[in-house]
């Protein structure tokens, strides 16, 4: 098997599982700055892997790589750890506050096309959020990019569901007014 | 642009370099080290070995099995008879290749791929399978029902008769599942023979030692059976990373297991156990007897020793050594691991292994093969198979789960196949699991962790560890690789897996227990001692007793064969036994002989001889002893007329014309005579038991983990011309 096939099978696996392997180590994952490295070696693995032995034998690289992805990133271990020290009991999100961000989110602004093109800026409000709390970049992703459900994202991360609409929400809030966006 | 929009770009694009991962993946760049365990294959360890177990529809053959008592069926046998019988038929079918009907006894019901498992382990997947006796007492009978029963995989099995070699039944027997192996024939099927139930009747097997006698109370309170969930930490360890001495719950060694750093040695390789139960040859040998002995010929001067040798090495630097098998033996030194072949009279290196600090944490039941951790650059991060069959040492490659940790424990499942290690880093104890291929771990995982995460017990694969936290040690076991909450004990308790990863000992400050992951039971274990189980995965000694698990419930007593496992750095060769002495490695005859399984008894004979019985059988010995050893002329017994007054001296004249028939001992002219099959006996290694002219006359066999069991001869004696001789033959 030539090394041009295998490049062909890893970036078809890669372009078809980067969401999949992505969503489950950032679910998983203890911390979200970790996220990178651990994506970076279950692909570097699974390309060692195929160009050593091959691909014949794998049935679904997706399932391969988050059987990789599972325990690069030690997450049962993680998440074990730290689910003793989480802090369950968070102020309640009403339904007020649910309904202002759908409004909010699905509101159209013109702005933001600007601002999506501003890389300096658009960097700046990523790394606003990343640096915010742990979980918010974590939580971001996984709702935005990953498609989640709020409540699949609080059952995944285990926090309430009323936790994880605050953050995302305050997060947003924070946001507009910050970088008056 | 929607908010929604605008995020998710934001995120899918700054999140994660896509392209820069694709690159580095392609350049074979890994991210930094924290976050590097190796994954080995998707599929291969969760692929089941099918193996086809084939039913067989031949006709029992009546002649096969062996008529133990009297032509009596096994029915008729209470367990202890039959257990009794079986190991006599194992002992004499040992390296015999002829075909019996085999009545295989499960220690507990098992599933249908685990009978096939256990019955095709041996024997190369093709074992013929007659019936099947399950669980609800109905049996499946002939290849269409017992292929039904294999197949749909519902049922608890407790027996299965198959077809196979003799020498396959001790092989079947050593199965951590397999109770008993006995021949059966076509009488005792007809008679409706089923397998024992050890559970119930386990007294007949594990309550008697080999002298036959039966139950030694129980452990110290309340420990026959299990109480609710639970388990024990005890710091035993043959298991664990300690080279399987008994270990003391306060040694170093054992408490920085628990972090993962390193230590000095325990002193279990500077004080060998061994050593003292040992005879030193040279003291057994020697022509000046102990016990009083005729002498009915000017110079001569019989012999009272066995002429069993004494071998001691060069100094190599042994601070550890014993025989893996009849002509391998171990030898662990400070800095290096060994393998000697040893051919009778010289050894031969045959590998080494440069590794410091080694310990065995896993021994097969058979002794062929050992797994050791070592260290290399002052971190514990070296695993090495010990394959004495091939002597070879063979690294295998645990990098893979080490990376930049080290090793606080590991333990392996022979029967599953499950290695499992604790890899300590950064304040953390990763709990790693592994299959073993080509002598090499594979398909690691990393499935638990935690800063007081210890390794505990498998059972058929499912791996039971423990977790310290806020004061209470939690017991799990994985589950389809998630975690599930089996129970919790009050304060910490540190867990020691048996050799065998069967059981586990936990120890707390006040109390211990024993984790049997078979039932999930709590075995609480009333000692300040440790359980040492040794290679056995079902029995251990503790405080000079020994001791049976089954079923969740501790039984006492245990077979020579068990003991022979629990005290297995004496015991895997027959011939030999090896220890390290001041350096060198000292050879001495071994004790657990197949003579010594089957016939030795555990004893503390007292004797009541008089002084002139036992000078009567004292001198028959060495009558006996010149005539085995070929030490006639050495005794000064140098012509035929001599001998043949030496042995009318002592033996009466039934007994004297016996002996000279039996060693073709000439009548007259130059001295000529043959062993004539004798054994050679240490006078200094018998108890005389008479009453009257007759009685009971023991011979030490051996000690076997500290308990002395003794051969058993009848003794008979005639008054002639005023003295008392021999009238039977000893050997």
């Amino acid at each position: 098997m030539g090394k041009p096939e295998i490049d062909l099978y890893f970036n078809d696996a890669y372009a078809r599982t980067f969401n999949a392997v992505s969503r489950y180590v950032t679910s998983h994952a203890s911390r979200f700055q970790d996220c990178e490295d651990i994506i970076q070696n279950v692909y570097s693995r699974f390309y060692k892997r195929i160009s050593e032995k091959g691909y014949d034998d794998i049935e679904s690289a997706e399932a391969f790589l988050i059987n990789i992805a599972k325990f690069e990133c030690r997450s049962f271990l993680s998440g074990f750890i730290k689910r003793r020290d989480r802090v369950k009991n968070m102020s309640d999100f009403s339904e007020e506050e649910t309904a202002s961000l759908e409004a909010e989110l699905s509101k159209d602004v013109p702005l933001l096309d600007d601002v999506v093109n501003n890389k300096i800026l658009a960097k700046q409000i990523f790394d606003d959020i990343m640096k915010s709390d742990e979980v918010v970049g974590r939580i971001f992703y996984l709702y935005f990019v990953c498609d989640m459900k709020l409540d699949e994202i609080a059952r995944r991360l285990d926090l309430n569901v009323s936790t994880v609409k605050t953050k995302l929400y305050r997060t947003i809030e924070r946001q507009k007014k910050k970088f008056d966006i | 642009m929607k908010r929604r929009d605008f995020y998710k770009e934001i995120m899918s694009e700054y999140s994660f370099d896509k392209d820069k991962i694709l690159a580095n993946a392609k350049k074979g760049k890994f991210a930094g080290r924290k976050n590097l365990p190796m994954y080995i294959g998707l599929t291969a360890a969760a692929a089941a070995v099918v193996v086809a177990v084939g039913t067989a529809s031949v006709m029992l053959n009546s002649r096969q099995g062996a008529q133990y008592i009297g032509g009596t069926t096994l029915t008729a046998l209470s367990n202890e008879e039959r257990i009794q019988k079986a190991m006599e038929e194992i002992r004499r079918n040992e390296n015999s290749d002829e075909l019996h009907d085999v009545l295989v006894t499960f220690t507990r019901p098992l599933a249908p791929s685990q009978v096939q498992s256990v019955l095709t382990q041996y024997s190369d997947g093709n074992v013929p399978v007659k019936i099947l006796y399950m669980a609800d007492g109905s049996k499946a009978v002939g290849s269409e029902a017992v292929g039904e029963a294999f197949s749909n995989g519902r049922d608890s099995i407790t027996g299965a008769v198959i077809n196979c070699a003799g020498y396959l039944m001790s092989k079947i027997k050593s199965s951590e599942f397999v109770f008993e192996v006995e021949i059966v024939t076509d009488e005792d099927i007809a008679s409706d023979v089923a397998p024992m139930k050890p559970e119930v009747e386990n007294n007949d097997k594990n309550d008697t030692t080999s002298d036959g006698n039966t139950s030694v109370p129980a452990l110290p309170d309340g420990n026959s059976g299990g109480v609710g969930v639970g388990f024990d930490n005890t710091s035993d360890l043959d298991g664990d990373v300690s080279d399987g001495e008994e270990s003391d719950p306060d040694d170093p060694e054992n408490s920085e297991s628990s972090d993962g750093s390193e230590s000095s040695e325990s002193s279990e390789d500077s004080e060998d156990p061994d050593s003292s139960d040992i005879p030193d040859g040279s003291e057994e040998s020697g022509s000046v007897p102990v016990h009083p002995m005729l002498d009915p010929l000017d110079g001569i001067k019989l012999p009272t020793d066995n002429g069993a040798m004494s071998y001691n090495t060069a100094n190599i630097g042994a601070q550890r050594a014993y025989f893996l098998n009849e002509n391998v033996f171990y030898v662990k030194s400070a800095d290096a691991v060994s393998l000697y072949t040893w051919d009778g009279s010289h050894e031969t290196l045959a590998a080494q292994q440069e590794v410091s600090d080694a310990k065995v944490f896993w021994v097969s039941k058979n002794g062929s093969k050992m797994m050791i951790t070592g260290v290399e650059n002052g971190v514990r991060s070296k695993m090495y198979m010990i394959d004495g069959a091939n002597c070879a040492i063979i690294d295998m490659c645990a990098e893979n789960m080490v990376l930049s940790g080290s090793i606080a424990n590991a333990a392996y499942s022979e029967a599953s196949g499950l290695l499992a290690a604790d890899i300590f880093e950064d304040g953390t104890h990763y709990i790693y699991t592994a299959a073993v291929s080509d002598n090499r771990t594979a398909n690691e995982l990393c499935v638990a962790g935690g800063t007081n995460t210890q390794l505990l017990a498998q059972d058929r694969g499912t791996l039971f560890y423990t977790d310290y936290y806020n004061g209470i040690t939690e017991i799990y076991k994985l589950v389809n690789g998630d975690y599930v909450k089996i129970t919790e004990l009050s304060d910490y308790y540190t867990s020691a897996p048996n050799s065998a990863f069967t059981y586990a000992v936990l120890s707390g400050n006040s109390d211990r227990y024993i984790f049997d992951p078979a039932t999930q039971t709590l075995i609480p274990v009333q000692s300040e001692n440790a359980p040492v189980f040794g290679a056995s995965t079902r029995s251990f000694s503790l405080d000079g007793e020994h001791y049976t698990i089954l079923n969740g419930a501790i039984n006492s007593g245990a077979t020579l064969s068990e003991i022979a496992r629990i005290d297995f750095r004496r015991s895997f060769s027959q011939r030999y036994i090896a220890t390290a002495n001041e350096g060198a490695v000292r050879i001495i005859p071994g004790c657990y002989t197949s003579a010594a399984k089957s016939s030795a008894i555990f004893a503390e004979p007292v004797s009541n001889a008089s002084e002139k019985a036992q000078t009567a059988v004292n001198s028959a010995l060495g009558v006996i002893n010149a005539l085995a050893l070929n030490k006639c002329n050495d005794s000064g017994i140098t012509s035929a007329e001599k001998l043949n007054a030496v042995i009318d001296a002592y033996f009466s004249k039934q007994a004297a014309a016996e002996l000279k028939t039996r060693c073709t001992v000439s009548a007259w002219g130059g001295l000529a005579y043959t062993n004539g099959g004798l054994s050679a006996v240490n006078v200094q290694d018998t108890v005389l038991v008479m009453d009257g002219l007759s009685g009971t006359l023991y011979i030490k066999a051996g000690t076997f983990d500290g308990k002395t069991a003794y051969f058993t001869h009848e003794i008979r004696l005639v008054e002639e011309n005023g003295n008392l001789k021999l009238d039977c033959i000893l050997g």
